[in-house]
C-alpha cells in the first residue's frame, strides 16, 4: 500500500494546534472572561474547542445528526456553569468529560442505529484512485472494528490516540477509576490489533 | 498472525493495557520502570509494543475525519440558545443604568435611522460584512506599560484590538502571522500565542 507515506508526511507536517488546540494559559485567559459574561471570549473558546469536540464527539456517538447538539449543549454548559470549574483538573479535562456524558446521555436517549454514512468521504487531492479506494475500504474496516466496540471503549480509544491524554486524565474524563481505563485499553487494544493484523499482512507493511 | 493473551495472565494484561501510553511516554517513572522490566523478558509484550506503532499509523490515517463541521454555524445555533442577561453572576442593575441603557439605546437608533437616511443607495465590499471579527491572536503585556508605548507597537506590526482586556490582563488581537512573531518578541509583551489552528493568516 503506497498510500502510507504520502499521508503519514502529511499529518507529521501538521501544525501542533491542530490537534491540541491552544495552550492552557490561553484557555484559561478565556474562561476568565467567560466567568465575566464575555461572549467575545466564549465564542474564541468555542472555536478553539469545536474541531476538538466534533472529533471526540463523532467517533463516541457516530450518529451526524447528534453531534452538534451534544456539542452545542456541552458548550452552553460551559457558559452557564464556567463559575463551577474550579481548576484542579486541566480546562481540557473538565470540557470533555461534560461532552463524554452529554454524548452518552444523548446516545441512551435516541437509541438510533448507527449512521454508516456518518463520514462522508472528503475529495483527498493527495493519493490517486486506488490509493482513495484503499483508504475509503480501510476506514470501512476502522468503522467495522469500532462498531464493535462500547461507546465508553471508543472514548477511551479516541482520548488516547486523537487527544494525547494520558490514562489518569481520560478516567477524570469519563468518571470512572484509571484500571478500568486500562482494562477498557486493554480490550480495545486487542480488538483492533486483530484489524491490523488483518490489514497489515505482512509484519512491518505499516511501519 | 495475531496474538491472543490470556486474560489469566495478569501481568501481560497489565503491560498491555499500558503499552499506548508507555509508547507515548505518557507514564510515570515507576509504571515506566515496571513495564521495561517486564519487556525485557517477555517476547510476547515485545510483539506487542512492536505493533503498538503501526498501530497508531492505522488509527491516523483510517481514523482521520474528513470534515469537522461548520464551526461559524454551530456557534450561531449556540447564541440563539444563551441568555445575555443571565451574566455576569452577582452584579445588579441599578435602575439609573437601566435608564442611562435605554437613552443610549434610543441615541443609537437614531443615529442609525439618520444614517439610513443619509446613506448612499451603493454599498462598498468593505461595509457589506457585519459578521464579528475573529481574533487571531491573545496578548499579554508586561505590567506598567505605557498606552504609547502599546499603541506604536500595535500599529507597527499592523494588529488591531478585537477584545480585552480579560479578567488576567491579556488582549484578543487581530494580527498576521508576522506581527505575531513580531511582538512575540517585543520587550514589553509577555505572551502572544495564536488562537486560531493552522497556518495563521
Amino acid at each position: 500500500m503506497s498510500i502510507w507515506p504520502s499521508i503519514r508526511k502529511k499529518r507529521e507536517a501538521a501544525p501542533a494546534e491542530s490537534r491540541g488546540g491552544a495552550s492552557e494559559a490561553v484557555e484559561l485567559a478565556l474562561l476568565a472572561g467567560v466567568k465575566l459574561g464575555r461572549r467575545a471570549d466564549f465564542d474564541t473558546l468555542y472555536r478553539v474547542y469545536h474541531p476538538r469536540l466534533w472529533r471526540f464527539l463523532t467517533h463516541l456517538m457516530r450518529q451526524s445528526e447528534a453531534i452538534e447538539e451534544a456539542l452545542n449543549d456541552t458548550m452552553l454548559v460551559v457558559w452557564q456553569r464556567a463559575d463551577s470549574f474550579d481548576g484542579r483538573s486541566k480546562l481540557s479535562t473538565w470540557i470533555f468529560g461534560i461532552a463524554y456524558r452529554k454524548g452518552l446521555k444523548m446516545l441512551s436517549r435516541q437509541d438510533l442505529p448507527m449512521d454508516e454514512s456518518e463520514q462522508p468521504e472528503a475529495a483527498d487531492t493527495g493519493p490517486g484512485p486506488e490509493q482513495q479506494l484503499n483508504l475509503m475500504q480501510l476506514r470501512g474496516r476502522l468503522r467495522e472494528a469500532m462498531a464493535d466496540l462500547s461507546p465508553e471503549h471508543r472514548a477511551v480509544v479516541e482520548l488516547c490516540y486523537f487527544h494525547d491524554m494520558a490514562y489518569g486524565e481520560i478516567a477524570e474524563v469519563v468518571g470512572c477509576p484509571p484500571e478500568t481505563v486500562k482494562t477498557r485499553m486493554f480490550y480495545a487494544r486487542r480488538r483492533l490489533r486483530l484489524l491490523l493484523d488483518d490489514l497489515a499482512g505482512q509484519p512491518g507493511e505499516l511501519s | 498472525m495475531s496474538t491472543v493473551i490470556p486474560m489469566e495472565h495478569d501481568e501481560h494484561v497489565a503491560v498491555q493495557a499500558l503499552l499506548p501510553w508507555y509508547a507515548r511516554g505518557q507514564l510515570g517513572d515507576a509504571e515506566m520502570a515496571d513495564v521495561q522490566r517486564h519487556l525485557l523478558h517477555c517476547q510476547a509484550c515485545r510483539n506487542e509494543l512492536a505493533a503498538e506503532r503501526p498501530m497508531q499509523t492505522l488509527l491516523n490515517v483510517a481514523g482521520a475525519l474528513p470534515e469537522g463541521g461548520d464551526v461559524e454555524t454551530g456557534l450561531a445555533k449556540l447564541h440563539a440558545r444563551m441568555q445575555p442577561a443571565a451574566k455576569p453572576a452577582g452584579r445588579r442593575w441599578m435602575p439609573w443604568a437601566l435608564g442611562a441603557q435605554g437613552a443610549a439605546c434610543a441615541l443609537l437608533l437614531g443615529l442609525w435611522l439618520q444614517a439610513r437616511q443619509d446613506g448612499p443607495d451603493y454599498q462598498g465590499l468593505s461595509a457589506a460584512g457585519t459578521a464579528p471579527v475573529a481574533a487571531d491572536a491573545l496578548v499579554m503585556f508586561k505590567p506598567g506599560t505605557s498606552e504609547q508605548a502599546l499603541r506604536e507597537l500595535l500599529q507597527a506590526q499592523g494588529a488591531s484590538v478585537v477584545a480585552g482586556p480579560t479578567e488576567t490582563g491579556a488582549w484578543l488581537l487581530r494580527v498576521d502571522a508576522r506581527g505575531l512573531a513580531a511582538l512575540r518578541a517585543a520587550p514589553i509583551v509577555t505572551l502572544a500565542e495564536p488562537l486560531q489552528p493552522g497556518p495563521a493568516r
